[in-house]
Formats: structure tokens, C-alpha cells, sequence
């Protein structure tokens, strides 16, 4: 499965593709929910590693607009804000589909839930 | 178990990413398989933010071009194949340990005598500034001896 926390670490790597490289649009995507266990402490440690823009869009894309534009302060993180959190990056799961690179055009394909981030030897 | 880490697990082998999905489930660890090269896709994002790597390399000292073949078209050689001192692929993720582990980050790494680790130790400390140390080492079958090394930042 791609979840949305795996996809906020993958940037186009095709050789010269270093601006606009990020994030990968989703496409044609197959979805499934799967619950996963609430851990705050996780939640609060992950968050500085995330690129915040780029997790709300990309939720949005996945008609997910549980998040807000800006993350809240550390101490202004509430349970509903956290839930949310929660839901999007965690349970939200891509099993097919395909990951688009917006400046190259490069395309990552999602099979059985796992992204495909090979590529051809001209590529590299 | 609880979700406190996000495994990003890579191999080049679309059978071995499937394996390792299918491993995660039956022990209900939730791992996140990416069909790729060593860190290619999460070099960027990754910068600096892997608090640990670990790496089970190809390291069974073969023909170059043995690497080369079993890298172009992911089958069980590219699992083991590594070239001269068997060092090839092991080598390409060295050079980029110091851009991938976090300020405290470490690598864990399979050798084998072959691969000469305390050579693969001094090279470490001086061209990338990172200092390990042998922490297991053991016979496994009749032929090999398996010492991981673990390089870690210099404090």
C-alpha cells in the first residue's frame, strides 16, 4: 500500500528532474481504508519530517479535506486535528494506480499497493 | 505492534517488495515496500531524516558483469551478485550514507570477509567522516563469516 506518509517521502528522481519534482500526483488511483492504531506521540514526532503543502493537497486530491492549509502550534494540536492526521496519512491506502511526476511527466506505476520508483538506464 | 516507525522497505526485486509485504502482514508489523534501487525516489526527502539503515547487500564477490546483468533485470543474482571484492552496489550507498542518516542516524551492514571490512571501516571514517564498529560476527553455512558493520556519525 502507498500511504499517504510513504508518498510524502518520494520525490521524481529521473536525472535532471530536480525542481517542481515534488509531490507525485496521484492518477487512476484504487483506493482502500484500513484502520490503523491512534498514536499521538508518533503523529507529533513525524510531523516536522512531513512537507505539510503537499500532504493537504494531495489529500485533497484524494477528496480528503480534513486538514488545514497550515498545521497548528505543537501545543494548539487537538484530538480532532490529530484523528485527522491520523486518517490521512495512515489509513488512506493507494493500492493501484500510478504516482505522475508534475514537471517531467515521469510515470511511477502503483501495483498491489506497491510504487514502482525503477527506472530505465536513459533515465538515470 | 504500535505504529512508532515507518519501515520504507527497498529492493529492485518486484518478488522480494511483494515478499516483504506479505512478511509484515503475517507478523503484523506494517511495512511500506517501494520497488527501487537502494534509496532512489527518497534521497530528497530523506535528507538527513533516516535514524536507522539497514543493508543486506549483494556481496558475494563476482564478474562485474554478473552485477551488472542481475541490476538490469531484477532476478535471485542481483540478491548476491557484487562484483570485484563484492563491494559494487555496497559501495554506491556508502557514498551517500552522510546525506541519507539523520544527526544521529546509523547504518547496519551485512559483510563478508571478502568485502575486507576493516578496510570498508577505514574508508568509511575517512571519506566520509563516519566511524563503526564490528558488532556481530558469526560463520553462517560452511563458507562465510557475517560481520555488520555499524557506521555511525562521528560525535
Amino acid at each position: 500500500m502507498v500511504r499517504l506518509i510513504t508518498h510524502n517521502l518520494l520525490a521524481c528522481h529521473v536525472r535532471g528532474c530536480t525542481t517542481n519534482n515534488f509531490p507525485l500526483a496521484f492518477k487512476d488511483v484504487e483506493i482502500q481504508l484500513r484502520e490503523a492504531e491512534f498514536n499521538q506521540d508518533f503523529l507529533r514526532g513525524f510531523l516536522p519530517k512531513l512537507e505539510w503543502r503537499a500532504l493537504v493537497d494531495t489529500a485533497k486530491s484524494l477528496n480528503d479535506q480534513s486538514l488545514p492549509d497550515t498545521p497548528p502550534a505543537p501545543e494548539q494540536m487537538d484530538t480532532e486535528f490529530l484523528k485527522a492526521l491520523h486518517h490521512v496519512l495512515l489509513e488512506i491506502h493507494v493500492e493501484e494506480g500510478a504516482m505522475v511526476c508534475a514537471n517531467c511527466g515521469h510515470v511511477y506505476p502503483i501495483s498491489n499497493g506497491i510504487p514502482n520508483m525503477l527506472l530505465q538506464e536513459h533515465e538515470l | 505492534m504500535r505504529p512508532r516507525t515507518v519501515y520504507c522497505c527497498t529492493d529492485i526485486n518486484q518478488l522480494a517488495t511483494s515478499t516483504t509485504k506479505k512478511t509484515g502482514n503475517q507478523n503484523k508489523v506494517l511495512l511500506d515496500p517501494i520497488q527501487t534501487s537502494l534509496a532512489s525516489g527518497l534521497n530528497q526527502r530523506c535528507y538527513r531524516a533516516i535514524d536507522v539503515l539497514l543493508f543486506n547487500p549483494p556481496y558475494v564477490p563476482t564478474e562485474e558483469e554478473e552485477v551488472e546483468h542481475g541490476q538490469d533485470t531484477p532476478n535471485i543474482q542481483s540478491s548476491w551478485a557484487g562484483g570485484s571484492m563484492g563491494m559494487h552496489i555496497t559501495d554506491i550507498l556508502l557514498d551517500q550514507l552522510d546525506s541519507l542518516l539523520s544527526p544521529k542516524g546509523c547504518c547496519y551492514l551485512v559483510t563478508v570477509a571478502q568485502n575486507r571490512p576493516k578496510e570498508i571501516m577505514e574508508r568509511v571514517r575517512a571519506k566520509h567522516g563516519l566511524e563503526s564498529s564490528v558488532i556481530l560476527s558469526r560463520r553462517a553455512g560452511r563458507a562465510f563469516a557475517h560481520p555488520p558493520l555499524q557506521p555511525s556519525r562521528i560525535e
